[in-house]
């Protein structure tokens, strides 16, 4: 230390100066949330941290393992997170999340009965995840490119070398429905084989397997892909960028619903709280379905968009399609779906 | 031996200098810290057991066996094996011509140009390879060149998204990491060698052969060595680049850490990764001794 020269000496003690000032400077009321895009827009997180007084932290995931995998590991930097149907209930489990206070989430009432009643969130009584995105996934394209839409175009040999396919165990599920299987989370070893042998056939039609929202998107931007299994965010924002993407749904679709849980062990219990209210306000949902496309629970943000917008979508079926729907359940053998997942993309065809 | 340097010797082994001890301590620290510990670690893990989201001390060795009863896992270390050959081999014989175009013939360039080599190691690992997305993409620069010419993005797909530009993005990255220790080598020949061999009647490619490529033998395996074993874990680049089929050990490992939460089974991998990269490096090293002194 004594031979350092003057300056950087003075350099490293302004330094040191500026780093306990900006540490101290940043107060606690920081809500990190661990997310995926289209779910944190500043749309409305701004307005969340103008009304509360409060910074934001969004951290974007790739697939649902992701942040499960971050909650097993023990981080704890997050408060909030956001939880598909599949992993509820491991996570409820596993001891991941805490339990949710409906007394500080006002407008939990907001959700339709049919999602508010969903067993997986729930442990007996106690309500530990708010439900209030879910979707169908379907089949995102390029229309200049591709006439007729459905499952089939992603096995279709005229796209080939232009199909893409989402790098996730739920796209084992989109082709094992596609196959005519039932039990799509909980295949035997057989069944599981012939999934991974439709997937191997359809290898040399696969430009990538893409793992974030923005990888898919770029894809199609530059034309690389022509359709892939997606969200409806992807088409969404596809529009946005002025590229003529559509989607359509699969003849047996799979269908998702996220919800919003608390870390456990957060130390901004009550904010987190807030923010989960916030997200259930009828306006916040709508900004929500304008960005990503996802259909809402919350059942009123329907009065706040403009008249026919719902025409054709999820949301104008009303609550029997839901009760129909399958939502991801939980894959009891997740490690083996996932080697399957593996050798899919290790296997060579020519 | 004199007597006067064996008491010398003696007392260097008597009193070590404070110089000596501090750098010895500092050694032994780093090794404890950065390389047992972590891999004891590792070790230890890869005979554990998982439950759904926990692991769980034991003593089970079900992680090698499913290593060897799936092919999956060989075959894919097999992959990583062959591209990080590729990649040593190419990168060794550009960075190794480039070293010497440096030292011979770049004249007074030379600075400047060493400092273009150098420069790309100071920008992220990620931009590095990510910049070959956009070289390589479809409406990339190497695709808008070729369309002057009427070649269409479908001839030349094979080109992003496919192991060869896996091949092209880790040989970029990697040349400079033979380049510079040979071209440092190579500085450090005096000329009176060269001289020497040519008064003697050799023939500038015999004086290369005999003379200079020996000296520089250990420099291009320490490249070559740190080139296969950072291009064989390497998992950015084929995660960014990689096509369909071009998944390496290094992207199914970390999917056992993330996606799997299976860290026993992934530890297992890890270890029968590092064993096989020590057994490649240590018969490499062994064949290139062999071969340098045999010249």
């Amino acid at each position: 230390m004594n031979q350092l020269p003057r300056a950087p000496r003075r350099v490293l003690a302004a330094s040191l100066l500026a780093l306990t000032f900006s540490a101290t400077t940043v107060s606690a009321q920081e809500l990190n949330i661990l997310t995926w895009e289209g779910y944190a827009e500043d749309a409305w997180i701004d307005q969340f941290e103008e009304e509360y007084g409060v910074a934001v932290n969004p951290t974007y995931v790739g697939s649902n393992d992701e942040y499960m995998a971050a909650l097993a590991a023990g981080d704890t930097r997050y408060d909030a997170v956001v939880i598909v149907s599949s992993l509820a209930q491991p996570a409820i489990k596993a001891g991941f999340v805490e339990p949710l206070d409906l007394s500080l989430i006002p407008n939990f009432e907001n959700i339709s009965p049919e999602f508010r009643k969903l067993e997986f969130l729930k442990d007996g009584d106690t309500q530990y995840g708010a439900p209030n995105f879910w979707d169908i996934q379907p089949v995102t394209y390029l229309a200049d490119e591709v006439a007729e839409c459905s499952f089939d175009v992603l096995f279709d040999e005229k796209y080939r070398g232009r199909i893409a396919m989402w790098d996730d165990v739920s796209t084992i599920g989109d082709v094992a429905s596609y196959m005519g299987f039932e039990n799509i989370w909980d295949l035997s070893d057989d069944e599981l084989e012939q999934v991974k042998q439709k997937m191997i056939e359809q290898k040399p039609l696969i430009r990538r397997y893409w793992s974030t929202g923005g990888e898919i998107i770029e894809l199609m931007t530059s034309g690389e892909v022509v359709a892939t299994n997606s969200w409806s965010y992807v088409t969404e924002a596809l529009k946005t960028e002025g590229v003529n993407a559509e989607q359509c749904a699969p003849e047996r679709p799979t269908a998702w619903v996220d919800s919003l849980f608390i870390v456990k062990g957060t130390k901004n219990l009550e904010l987190a709280h807030t923010f989960i209210d916030f997200m259930l306000r009828p306006e916040v949902a709508a900004k929500v379905y304008d960005v990503s496309g996802f259909s809402f629970t919350v059942r009123s943000a329907e009065e706040l968009l403009p008249e026919g917008t719902l025409d054709g979508t999820n949301l104008s079926e009303g609550p029997a399609f839901v009760e129909n729907l399958s939502f991801w359940g939980e894959i009891p053998r997740r490690g083996r779906y996932l080697e399957i997942w593996n050798e899919v993309k290790a296997a060579t065809v020519e | 031996m004199t007597e006067a340097s064996g008491a010398q010797r003696t007392r260097r082994f008597a009193r070590p200098s404070l110089t000596t001890l501090v750098c010895g301590l500092a050694a032994l620290v780093y090794v404890a810290v950065f390389i047992a510990y972590p891999y004891a670690h590792v070790g230890v893990f890869s005979f554990w057991e998982k439950d759904l989201y926990s692991i769980r001390p034991a003593f089970i060795l079900d992680n090698y066996a499913r290593i060897v009863e799936r092919p999956l896992y060989l075959h894919v270390i097999g992959n990583s094996l062959r591209i990080a050959a590729f990649v040593t081999l190419i990168s060794a014989v550009l960075g190794y011509t480039l070293a010497m175009f440096l030292e011979r013939y770049a004249g007074r360039w030379k600075t400047l140009l060493f400092f273009l080599l150098i420069v790309p190691l100071w920008t992220s690992f990620l931009l590095r390879a990510y910049v070959w997305k956009i070289i390589l993409g479809r409406n990339g620069l190497i695709s808008g060149i070729l369309g002057q010419f009427g070649i269409q993005p479908d001839d030349i797909g094979f080109m992003l998204y496919s192991e060869v530009s896996i091949v092209i993005a880790l040989v970029y990255i990697f040349v400079p990491f033979v380049a510079i220790p040979v071209f440092a080598a190579l500085e450090k020949i005096p000329p009176s060698y060269r001289e020497a061999s040519a008064d003697l009647g050799a023939r500038p490619f015999q004086t290369f052969l005999d003379v200079v490529f020996p000296l520089t033998v250990p420099s291009l395996l320490a490249g070559s060595t740190i080139v296969f074993c950072l291009s064989f874990g390497d998992f950015i680049t084929p995660a960014l680049l990689g096509g369909s089929d071009n998944i390496m050990i290094a992207n199914i490992i970390i999917g056992q850490f993330g996606a799997a939460f299976d860290w026993p089974f992934g530890s297992a991998l890890a270890i029968v990764v590092l064993a096989t990269v020590m057994l490649v490096v240590t018969t490499a090293a062994w064949i290139g001794n062999r071969v340098a002194e045999g010249r």
